[in-house]
């Protein structure tokens, strides 16, 4: 946002308070002071220099159109993501809402790749005669992801380094009505979307030379021009219906069905100049064009029914069946001509023209059903279980391309996964104790991380009988694995953390935490170059420290936190992050906060960063 | 006659007035909560009277009459007060959102209330009893520990994302607990709009499984938020078709011999299959 537009913001802003029930607006300068990689710093946390409107609200009663209007937004400016929402009703009129995201991302990859885009998102929804028998509402949403960015292309037995442009637009129209008649009700949606994806790629300058400075068969290879212009159209209709009844005093049922036919037509345009090689067609050759037009389809439809059963007040049954159908189909032509080849062996080809007529389809079809007991209301306890069936059916045509070559890429696959899911708690007195166990178990795996066996448990415990005083501990652990010889996959997840809040003072608050993460995975793998079989070994062994301060005296609250986190895993790194945000007031509605904030992040690379952050802010409140 | 009759009239109406501006209002005794509710999702848009509160706190008369004795009106608290207040107009049960069945349907441990202040500050939206992230901090401590702790993670409470930008807290168990988009996908394809697909060349983790099948959305030490730290050797986890007696390899093929994993490049798979989501241009997703 420009700061044009941020302070014609404030300035609407401040005209509308004068008339706002409620009122309130952050907003001022963010001083930055950087040491380190300052492109690991954006992909983390991107926090710039400059102008910036923290936080903003304004709230309306009783105006001539509306009941309420409410506009709120947060971090505008020289955040990398930031929100407006307004929201305006009538009642039983209407009912709108507007909203507005805005999310940079920036990302630095290892080697020459990175981007920096931003993605902005509009969705608009207006509701007529709400809570009526029949509510029609419309929508539309806008999705746009564009920005600059690096890639490489491994063409010609060398790889070239490419800038690339690439904008994504996406807008979704949608109508439909809810409806309420007695003991049913439900609502109808029918929608639009329309994606347009464009990307433009061309040879970084001065980097014609390529990645491989060695010569293929006593030839040098290069590139004088590479240039790539994609288009991607994506037409996508959708339906989606759900109706509840309460057929009879303790019976309800509930069909749903959901729809969309993704319909995808693609164009690519090349041209590379310059000396290269192909093993796959065994010639070298001065240039390629290629043009490539592509089409495919995805229709997924999923269906089901529920009925739940109310036994007693707070003792339910419930049962479900649910169907899914997913149906890709590809095709695409690609036509490649190499200009001017000549064999290895020397002997003149001229121009070079290969085809690729592809076809690729994948069918997936997903039944689930389940069942459970809730019983919710057992004085102080609470349990519930639940025992769901999935049975996954998938085939692959031959044609479905994956990466790197044929095989081991098509076929027929089955699977079953039976799951048991239960939780039970107890609550009295301010102490709390929850336990929940979900054990999963498949047979066949599609893919060889799939498991055969999973358990999830998960324990909490929270108390605070005198309420000057928070205590709570919450542990978990996932066991998963597949036996099988070929596979010997095992892996451990394992998390820990316990907190404490203690309100000694009315305005004083002090809170501490830690946490402990372990995951640990290994499963048997083939390394290419050697066909040895090697075990794959993944840890992670992660402990924080967390300690802060809350200070709420008569003009001035004062927040401060301190978090530490050393990861000793398969990429070992620690994080310190420091922050505080004290609020003075100046005079009437007006006040100042202050933040300080610093995120130091050691990886002992050149990647790594340390940043300071101060804002000073205006706040005025009314 | 008349005039008697206009008189007494009037004397009628003042007297009707009296009596009302007798009846002390709700307001007269809660004055924040009272000029708050007129911004409440609950209260704006219609005329606050005392028939307005009680409708959530029963008949108010005996407790205006004792001069406030709090024993003498109802405050809806705890699964009973939730089920009986809140679920009066809230009771909604579709495919995936459930107030009787869920993992957060109303029970001792947690209810409406746990998660709800009803007379809180209008700032907060849906009338949330805290900010989200701190709410769902509560109970869900390792999962926003992993949020702050993990250095590539989504920027939750900035921008409009929050927990529940993803999960669908009034959700049944399961994969219902996560929202869908419109056209019934998982919450990513609502943001990530391009790498939806369909493709001609599509990847198949991303058609038979999802996202999650490589992405760990809470907080990653991968740049690319992946379930591991290395990207070859997420890949090459599924593509070693390793068999043994009676056994499947799956879904996954083999690199050629070229992919020298002792050079750092081919440890880097999408180095070169830059389009690892799926391609229209390469069966290889090299582009």
């Amino acid at each position: 946002m420009t700061i044009k537009r941020l302070f014609a913001l404030l300035l609407f802003t401040t005209a509308a308070a004068a008339q706002a029930q409620t009122f309130d607006l952050e907003a001022g300068y963010r001083f930055l002071d950087l040491k380190g990689n300052g492109g690991m710093y954006r992909t983390q946390i991107d926090e710039q220099e400059g102008f910036l409107v923290r936080a903003f609200s304004l709230t309306t009663a009783t105006g001539p159109y509306a009941d309420r209007i409410r506009i709120s937004a947060s971090d505008f400016g020289t955040s990398p993501a930031g929100a407006i929402r307004l929201e305006a009703d009538r009642r039983d009129v209407y009912r709108f809402t507007l909203g507005y995201r805005t999310a940079d991302q920036y990302n630095i990859f290892p080697s020459q790749h990175f981007h920096n885009r931003t993605r902005r998102t509009l969705d608009a929804d207006l509701e007529l005669f709400p809570e009526q028998r029949i509510a029609p509402f419309i929508g539309y949403s806008f999705n746009r992801f564009a920005g600059p960015g690096e890639t490489t292309y491994h063409f010609g037995q060398d790889e070239f380094l490419l800038q690339q442009k690439q904008k994504d637009v996406e807008q979704e129209l949608r109508g439909g009505a809810t409806f309420k008649f007695s003991r049913v009700y439900g609502s109808f949606t029918q929608g639009w979307r329309h994606f347009n994806g464009n990307s433009d790629f061309s040879l970084f300058p001065g980097a014609g030379a390529g990645n491989n400075a060695d010569p293929i068969l006593g030839q040098q290879q290069n590139a004088t021009t590479i240039s790539r212009h994609d288009t991607t159209r994506v037409r996508t209709p959708f339906t989606n219906f759900y109706i509840t009844g309460d057929v009879l005093q303790h019976l309800r049922v509930i069909g749903n069905y959901v729809r969309f036919s993704a319909d995808s037509k693609g164009n690519e345009d090349e041209a590379a100049y310059g000396n290269f090689a192909s093993f796959a067609i065994s010639r070298f050759f001065t240039g390629a064009t290629e043009t490539a037009t592509s089409n495919a389809k995805n229709t997924t439809w999923r269906g089901g029914a529920r009925a739940e059963y109310a036994v007693k007040d707070g003792i339910d049954l419930t049962a479900g069946f649910q169907r899914e159908h997913r149906d890709l189909d590809g095709a695409a032509l690609i036509n490649t001509l190499y200009l001017q080849s000549i064999t290895f062996g020397g002997v003149d080809q001229r121009d070079f023209q290969a085809i690729l007529n592809a076809k690729s389809s994948i069918n997936r079809d997903e039944d689930v059903i389940s069942a459970g007991v809730n019983a919710r209301k057992l004085g102080p306890f609470s349990f519930r279980a639940e025992a769901r069936q999935s049975k996954m059916d998938v085939d692959v045509a031959p044609d479905l391309s994956e990466i790197v070559v044929p095989g081991s890429q098509s076929g027929s696959f089955q699977r079953k996964v039976s799951t048991i899911d239960t939780n039970a708690s107890y609550s009295a007195g301010g102490l709390l104790i929850g336990a929940a166990w979900r054990s999963d178990h498949g047979d066949t795996p599609i893919f060889r991380t799939d498991f055969d066996d999973r358990d999830r448990y998960r324990l909490r415990a929270q108390w605070a009988a005198p309420k000057w005083v928070r205590l709570g501990a919450v542990a978990e652990r996932t066991n998963m694995s597949n036996d099988d010889a070929s596979t010997n996959f095992h892996g451990h997840i394992t998390q820990y953390a316990g907190d404490v809040d203690v309100t000694p003072l009315s305005f004083l608050t002090l809170r501490a935490s830690a946490s402990h993460f372990a995951a640990d995975s290994t499963i048997l793998y083939r390394r290419p170059e050697t066909f040895a079989v090697n075990t794959s070994v993944h840890t992670e062994n992660g402990n924080s420290r967390e300690g802060g301060v809350t200070l709420n005296l008569k003009r001035v609250s004062l927040d401060a936190a301190f978090t530490t986190f050393r990861n000793s895993g398969s990429t070992p790194f620690k994080i310190n992050r420091y922050s505080a945000r004290a609020v003075v007031p100046i005079k009437g509605r007006y006040g100042v906060a202050l933040e300080y904030a610093q995120d130091k992040y050691d990886e002992n690379t050149t990647f790594d960063f340390d940043a300071r952050r101060i804002g000073v802010f205006l706040r005025i409140t009314q | 006659m008349r005039v008697t009759a206009l008189l007494f009239a009037i004397t009628l109406g003042v007297s009707a007035l009296a009596q009302e501006s007798a009846v002390p209002s709700c307001g007269d005794c809660h004055d924040d909560q009272w000029k708050a509710f007129a911004t409440n999702p609950h209260g704006h848009g219609v005329k606050l009277t005392n028939a307005t509160c009680e409708k959530c706190h029963g008949d108010g008369k005996a407790h205006i009459e004792a001069g406030g004795d709090k024993t003498l009106i109802y405050k809806p608290a705890g699964v009973a007060g939730a089920d009986k207040t809140c679920l009066t107009c809230h009771d909604l049960a579709t495919d995936r959102v459930t107030r009787h069945n869920g993992p957060h349907s109303n029970s001792a441990t947690v209810n409406c209330l746990t998660c709800h202040s009803i007379h809180s500050s209008t700032k907060s939206t849906h009338l949330l009893a805290k900010p989200e992230l701190a709410l769902c901090n509560t109970c869900h401590t390792t999962q926003v520990a992993s949020f702050r702790n993990k250095p590539y993670a989504h920027r939750l409470g900035t921008g409009g994302m929050e927990c529940s930008s993803c999960h669908e807290p009034h959700g049944r168990a399961g994969r219902e607990m996560l929202r869908q988009t419109n056209a019934g996908e998982l919450p990513c394809a609502g943001c990530h709009k391009q790498q939806r697909g369909p493709f001609v060349f599509q990847h198949g983790s991303l058609a038979i499984g999802d996202c999650l099948t490589c992405h760990e959305p809470h907080g990653s030490s991968n740049r690319n938020r992946l379930i591991r730290s290395n990207i070859g050797q997420l890949c090459l986890e599924c593509h070693s078709p390793i068999t043994s007696a009676g056994s499947s390899h799956g879904l996954g093929s083999q690199p050629p011999s070229f992919h020298n994993l002792s050079l750092p490049r081919y440890q880097n798979c999408t180095t070169c299959h830059v389009a690892v989501h799926g391609s229209n241009r390469d069966p290889q997703l090299m582009k």
